[in-house]
């Protein structure tokens, strides 16, 4: 019984024993120690399995008593090299190699008494079904491992915050190089052969899996923008991922708190309304459900630039102006300058409205222009049956005032735009059950 | 007492042990101990282990890896030409020795014990 349910605590005690014999021979060199331990493992654990695999046999814990069975590790060392015919350490040496060695016996005993002091604990068998399941993580583990791995490589090279997928090429080859030695030394291949890489992998590991914990929680943090960057990156071309880049990283924290409007996991700069006939509708007001203006460009973001989709270079956007000289930046579609302008004028620190961060204003005689519709006429056309039903108001937007405050912005807007063209018809049925596409 | 005595002179023929062994069937380490032993030969673990590596040292032996299925890839060791030739040698040796001591001794020994 003990043999098949505490086989992971087996492997685990065989590993320490061989390792302890295996500094007992260090002096012979690295080389002659591979040889004479090579699957000594595997002789240790067959030899204990051997011995209880009777059950009758009542030596559960007594089985894992390695130095019991075989002897303290040191004489078991000796016995090996004596019977392979090589020579003893020299006298001199125990002194000259005294640290290591001295270390390497107290850890040995530390572990040893730490394992002992949770044997309560890790002979149940609910410990070793919890082993289990945690042993069948461990591909899983080494490909974590192996990205910490490569965070770490990259870190004081500066070539990538910690991102779950690098953007540069060398970045994601390093990702990848440092998964396949991860996978691969888990597997027990590619190995360095050297004395102490078993413990300072060990030890590394420790570090790599205390390390995983703040890089996870910060690229779950990153995630939705930078994902969403590299997305549109290469969707929408180079630009317009770094331009997003730039926007992510000036925002005021990377998340779902950064200002504006996400459609599909990528930012959005500029939104178009079309009427229930599926016409354009210009100097669109939006607000939320809270009665909140809806931005696209952020009080933070009003100095970015944008690339637009089939207008080439950078695109400042502006906001509407108010009568009353304020910028009203949720009325859509948004008007752009183009980004070179408005940079080159950025010194005269010309400001809007006194809530505002200020927004880049362009140059005397530079009129801001209407950006490109992505269709003349949307692709759908709404039954008027549809918005009755869902929302009778909806159908008359041009009043909102009535039940507003007279600060409400919707009042005073300088350029009420041609709103009153799309509320004629909105009591009929305009298009009938044509889908247009 | 005994039991240090019979150690003491396993260690003797320890190698013609193992090579006898390895001459029936090829082997890996713990399977070598676990068919010496079922022949009565109780040897310590790493003596064995020990005696594999110089008998393939000095050419006794030779060695290939086979995997594993479940576990730790496996060394197996085979005797080679060289090998047969000394384990011919100790046999007569052994048997010479075995026959002084018994005479010496004046009663019935069993030379394999």
């Amino acid at each position: 019984m003990s043999t098949i349910t505490s086989s992971d605590a087996l492997s685990a005690h065989v590993r320490g024993y061989a390792q302890a014999v295996r500094l007992h021979l260090a002096h012979l060199g690295q080389d002659v120690v591979d040889d004479l331990t090579d699957g000594l493992e595997a002789d240790l654990t067959e030899a204990v399995l051997d011995e209880a695999a009777p059950p009758a046999d009542g030596a559960g814990t007594q089985a894992f008593d390695l130095a019991a069975r075989f002897g303290p590790a040191d004489e078991y060392a000796t016995e090996l090299r004596t019977a392979a015919g090589l020579p003893p350490a020299p006298a001199g040496a125990r002194a000259g190699r005294g640290p290591g060695r001295v270390i390497g016996e107290a850890w040995a005993g530390v572990s040893e008494r730490w394992r002992s002091s949770w044997r309560p604990l890790t002979s149940t068998p609910g410990w070793t079904a919890f082993v289990e399941f945690a042993r069948s993580l461990a591909p899983a583990w080494w490909i974590l491992r192996g990205w910490v791995g490569a965070q770490v490589v990259m870190w004081p090279f500066g070539m990538s915050d910690v991102t779950l997928w690098p953007s540069s090429t060398g970045g994601q080859i390093v990702v990848i190089a440092a998964i396949v030695v991860s996978v691969q030394w888990g597997r027990g291949r590619w190995v360095p052969r050297w004395t102490w890489f078993p413990r300072a992998n060990a030890v590394a590991s420790v570090a790599a899996a205390l390390l995983a914990i703040p890089m996870v929680i910060d690229v779950e943090a990153d995630s939705r923008p930078v994902v969403a960057d590299y997305y549109s990156g290469y969707d929408s071309g180079f630009d317009e991922g770094f331009n997003n880049a730039l926007v992510s990283r000036g925002g005021p924290g990377n998340g779902p708190e950064v200002d504006g409007v996400w459609v599909d996991g990528v930012r959005v700069s500029n939104l178009f309304a079309y009427d229930a006939a599926g016409d354009p509708i210009r100097d669109v007001q939006l607000f939320d459900d809270r009665g909140r203006p809806v931005r696209t460009i952020g009080s933070d973001a009003t100095w970015d630039t944008w690339s637009v989709p089939d207008v080439p270079g950078d695109w400042s956007f502006q906001p509407a102006i108010a009568s009353d000289g304020r910028t009203r930046w949720n009325v859509y579609p948004l008007s752009a300058v183009p980004g070179e302008q408005v940079g080159v004028d950025d010194g005269n620190g010309d400001i809007h409205g006194p809530e505002e961060q200020g927004h880049p204003v362009p140059p005397t005689g530079v009129q801001p222009q209407e950006m490109p519709w992505p269709f003349l006429k949307a692709p759908t056309a709404i039954e008027n049956g549809v918005a009755d039903r869902d929302d009778p108001g909806a159908t008359t937007p041009a009043r909102p005032g009535s039940d507003h405050p007279a600060s409400d912005p919707a009042r005073d807007l300088v350029r009420p735009g041609e709103r009153a063209t799309s509320d004629s018809g909105t009591r009929e049925p305009t298009l009938e059950a044509t889908q247009a596409d | 007492m005994l039991s240090v005595d019979t150690t003491q002179l396993l260690k003797g023929v320890l190698d013609a042990a193992v090579l006898a062994v390895v001459e029936q069937e090829d082997g890996y380490g713990y399977d070598i101990v676990r068919r010496l032993r079922a022949r009565g030969v109780e040897s310590g673990e790493a003596s064995v282990y020990g005696t594999l590596r110089r008998l393939y040292a000095s050419g006794s032996l030779t060695s290939y890896v086979v995997p594993s299925e479940e576990g730790p890839h496996r060394k197996y060791y085979g005797i080679t030409p060289h090998g047969r030739e000394a384990l011919k040698i100790q046999r007569k040796e052994w048997q010479e020795f075995a026959g002084t001591v018994a005479g010496l001794l004046g009663e019935r020994n069993e030379a394999a014990r």
